[in-house]
């Protein structure tokens, strides 16, 4: 346990509204412990800026089960899409990370035009929401519970579509991507699908529609850059790229 | 986009990479070809002309070549101009501090040194294919050796010539690993010979094209005698 306590310099993008002009605005934050989370941190910082009447307020920030499965809490720290350390998101990144190393910290919302800034570091993620949608439907026997192994999946499909379906949405994909491109999040969507029997029926209409819907929220293309899988928290492979450029690929020359 | 039931594959973003990543195969192998016909310089003046009226005396596959090519030269830029538009438009508010983990110089070069390559084409027809006066005064048509070395024994044409071949070797290092990204051939079995190979295939390019300018300059290439 570390009880000795550090000292940052914290600029944070502060913006009252969707639509309003933010700017980087600085505060210095001591007694830091290594132990805190990065959003611990945050909420001392609030503590702070209430209890001693800043007038920029408390920085707003999106969070919800804080320990990473929901996807809520991402932000970009010095540059990169939930901090330093790599498979992490930020409210399991620990303050110590940085206890040895810079103790001037950059902290952004995500960029994208596709996730437009709500209010200083929460942006709005629904255009994931409705790729998802746009997928569509999965033809399902529903009733009575279908019985445990009558339909047999062999171990690598299943083991890879987990892998896929372990994407918790939370955008840094995008927030890291130097094209703003949504390909990391809407393959993993499409592949936890298309590598499982129960997604074939659908599956060249799906990718086809998820794309459509992508490329309509305005995300940004894929240049292979492989930024997305070095940050992202689940590391998702772009091995899933792969797969949805060639479902798609086939998807267009079917006729269906 | 559209809506789904009228997807058409070459109007989105994806599509538009695959026909990036076609025309860029065609055009290296192109250039892969071009460079094997370049060496022939090693082997003497009368080697390298003979070649040189050989395709001049075979308008289908000269004038095939040349077609295909210029096809494939206009749908890679535009469909880069047009990606690079959605990519622009996708983040209109930027990062005040960015850092990058995986990306490389070569994946980062591949639009600079696009502009880069357009450029460099075009004043390399001009020198040694159309003979503009301006680029290379001493221009004889069908004496591939000499206007060759007349041009490289100018360090700087050398220069221009070397710094091209950096930027066409990062963006094949790049470009060619990335096609099978692109068009969805690639495996994480394969992935790592994929890149073995674009870097390979890359350096090859490299060597074999630099080393000419090189040899001219350095007078490996003889010309006493042969160039006036
Ligand atoms: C004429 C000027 C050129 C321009 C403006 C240009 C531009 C570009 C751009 C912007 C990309 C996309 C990079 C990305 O998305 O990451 C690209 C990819 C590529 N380029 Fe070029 N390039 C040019 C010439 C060439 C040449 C001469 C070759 C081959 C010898 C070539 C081969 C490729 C390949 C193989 C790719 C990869 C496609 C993919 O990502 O799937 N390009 N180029
Ligand atoms: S708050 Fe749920 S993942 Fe971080």
């Amino acid at each position: 346990m570390s009880a000795s306590t550090f000292k940052l310099t914290l600029h944070i993008w502060r913006q009252k509204q969707r639509g309003a002009r933010g700017e980087m605005k600085q505060y210095e934050l001591d007694g830091v412990s290594g132990d805190m989370s990065f959003l611990e941190m945050l909420d001392v910082l609030n503590e702070k800026l209430i209890t001693e009447k800043h007038p920029d307020g408390p920085v707003a920030f999106d969070h919800d089960c804080r320990e990473g499965i929901c996807g809520m809490c991402g932000v970009v720290v010095n540059g990169e899409a939930h901090g330093p350390q790599a498979g992490t998101t930020c409210c399991q990144l620990h303050m110590r990370t940085f206890e040895h190393g810079e103790h001037e910290l950059w902290i952004e919302p995500w960029r994208a035009d596709a996730f437009p800034v709500l209010k200083d570091l929460i942006v709005d993620r629904t255009a994931f929401d409705r790729i998802i949608q746009a997928g569509g439907y999965v033809s399902v026997h529903t009733g009575s519970a279908p019985d445990g192994n009558a339909i047999p999946i062999g171990k690598n499909e299943a083991e890879l579509s987990m892998d896929a379906a372990a994407c918790i949405g939370c955008g840094a994909c995008v927030a890291a991507c130097p094209n703003a491109s949504a390909m990391l999040f809407t393959s993993a969507k499409v592949a936890q699908l298309a590598l499982l029997p129960q997604g074939q029926p659908e599956r060249f209409t799906r990718v086809k529609k998820m794309v459509a819907q992508m490329e309509k929220e305005g995300f940004g293309y894929c240049t292979n850059h492989k930024e997305c899988e070095a940050v992202c928290p689940k590391e998702i492979s772009v091995q899933f790229i792969t797969q949805l450029n060639r479902d798609l690929l086939r998807a267009s020359v079917r006729r269906d | 986009m559209a809506t789904t039931d009228t997807f058409r594959f070459t109007q989105s973003m994806v599509g538009k990479k695959a026909i990036m990543a076609v025309s860029g195969t065609v055009m290296f192998g192109w250039i892969f070809v071009h460079m094997i016909g370049n060496l022939q310089i090693y082997a003497g003046p009368q080697k390298i002309n003979d070649y040189g009226k050989f395709l001049h005396d075979t308008p289908a596959l000269l004038w095939g070549s040349r077609i295909v090519l210029l096809f494939a030269v206009l749908a890679h830029v535009f469909s880069a101009l047009s990606l690079y538009g959605t990519a622009r438009s996708a983040r209109t508010e930027g990062y005040r501090k960015s850092n990058t983990r995986a990306a490389t110089v070569a994946s980062k070069s591949m639009r600079y040194g696009g502009i880069v390559l357009v450029a460099f084409i075009v004043y390399h027809l001009a020198q040694l294919t159309w003979g503009v006066k301006a680029t290379l005064p001493q221009f004889v048509f069908g004496d591939v050796y000499c206007n060759v070395v007349h041009a490289f024994k100018i360090w700087w044409i050398t220069a221009i010539y070397l710094v091209a071949q950096v930027f066409l070797f990062l963006h094949l290092y790049h470009g060619v690993w990335s096609v099978f990204q692109t068009l969805g051939v690639n495996s994480p079995r394969w992935d790592e010979r994929f890149q073995l190979g674009a870097k390979g295939f890359a350096a090859l390019v490299l060597v074999g094209n630099c080393s000419i300018p090189v040899a001219v300059l350095a007078g490996i290439v003889p010309s006493a005698g042969i160039c006036s």
